[in-house]
């Protein structure tokens, strides 16, 4: 008997619903391209940046690159509901924080808009105001396992009796000084997931979180572009990703 | 005077991103904040640290006159005119 038919047994089978999702890889954005992504046709761009037309103007100005892909992803799952969000990235708004604190070096005074905009939690407030959403929204460093970090707090407040919310991962490359001590994700990365409590009114793709010995993980420092395995799982709509130590996401397992 | 408000109507545009606003969109005598062209506190902010930079003038944020000179392009020109003096 594995690890999770004895969780299961014992009653604590983690399980949740991806009714919907969307990702933004430099370029790479519709189901047709990461499609086409998947069978190696398509790779991301060089100075491309995500589309959000659908903003007013006054609400895309403050927008960095990275934000831009967040929105791109996240703003059609919305659909103008007011439901929580939860944000989950490892470095931020790197570049943003970078270049503020070359301005401190320098002594110069400091942009206020850049200095509000740097913090870990910038963007989902971003998200927020713009979308009008009252619910909650969480920013989380994601460290080491960004993906058990995102989706246990997730599954966490779904089991709180949360009955819908929207889970979020965005990286972008690294400026070239933390690369000693990190390894830059390829290209500005996000993933939106619309996660729903099972029950009869929830449809998508079952997922579960699973305690498992046999997976391997290697940390979002050496290994950054790690939301590249759970978007290949979602186009396949099954097979599993570990996610942590001893942790791995199953899409579809029976 | 009227240099120093086209030269004020770009300051603004491209020290607040408004990319899509033209110099000729900002109209000097109507209001930047709120209504009129819609700016923010952290515009304000913002501008306000660009004016100190280039006109090398100091802002007293408790000045109650300080709201006033920010009223509108017009205004700040004025402000900004009479500081330099």
């Amino acid at each position: 008997m594995g690890d999770g038919a004895l969780l299961h047994k014992c009653g604590l089978s983690i399980e949740f619903i991806v009714s919907e999702w969307r990702a933004w890889y430099s370029g790479i954005s519709e189901p047709a391209e990461w499609q086409s992504w998947r069978n190696g046709g398509m790779t991301p761009k060089e100075n491309i940046q995500a589309d959000v037309s659908f903003l007013p103007a006054m609400q895309r100005r403050r927008l960095s690159p990275l934000s831009k892909a967040v929105f791109n992803t996240a703003y059609p799952l919305l659909q103008q509901r007011d439901i929580p969000m939860l944000c989950c990235s490892v470095h931020g708004e790197a570049k943003r924080t970078y270049a503020l604190l070359q301005d401190v070096a320098k002594e110069e005074d400091l942009s206020p808009t850049a200095f509000g905009l740097s913090v870990h939690n910038a963007i989902v407030g971003q998200l927020s105001i713009a979308g009008k959403v009252r619910s909650p929204a969480l920013a989380l460093a994601g460290g080491d396992f960004p993906l058990q970090a995102g989706l246990m707090e997730a599954v966490g407040i779904l089991q709180e009796g949360t009955k819908q919310l929207l889970l979020l991962f965005y990286e972008e490359p690294l400026p070239e000084m933390y690369q000693p001590s990190s390894e830059s994700p390829s290209a500005i990365c996000a993933t939106a997931l619309l996660l729903t409590k099972p029950g009869e009114e929830s449809y998508g793709l079952r997922a579960s979180l699973l305690p498992s010995k046999k997976v391997k993980v290697q940390s979002a420092f050496k290994a950054p572009d790690y939301q590249l395995p759970i978007v290949r799982v979602l186009l396949e709509k099954s097979g599993s990703v570990p996610v942590g130590l001893g942790w791995e996401l199953c899409i579809n397992a029976d | 005077m009227k240099e120093l408000v086209e030269e004020l109507k770009i300051l603004i545009i491209d020290v607040l991103n408004l990319e899509d606003i033209t110099p000729e969109e900002i109209v000097a005598d109507e209001p930047l904040f709120g209504e009129g062209l819609g700016l923010d506190s952290i515009d304000a902010l913002e501008l306000g640290l660009a004016l100190q930079k280039k006109y090398k003038i100091s802002i007293d944020a408790e000045n109650e006159n300080t709201k006033s000179h920010f009223a509108n392009v017009n205004s700040l020109a004025k402000f900004v005119s009479g500081s330099c003096a």
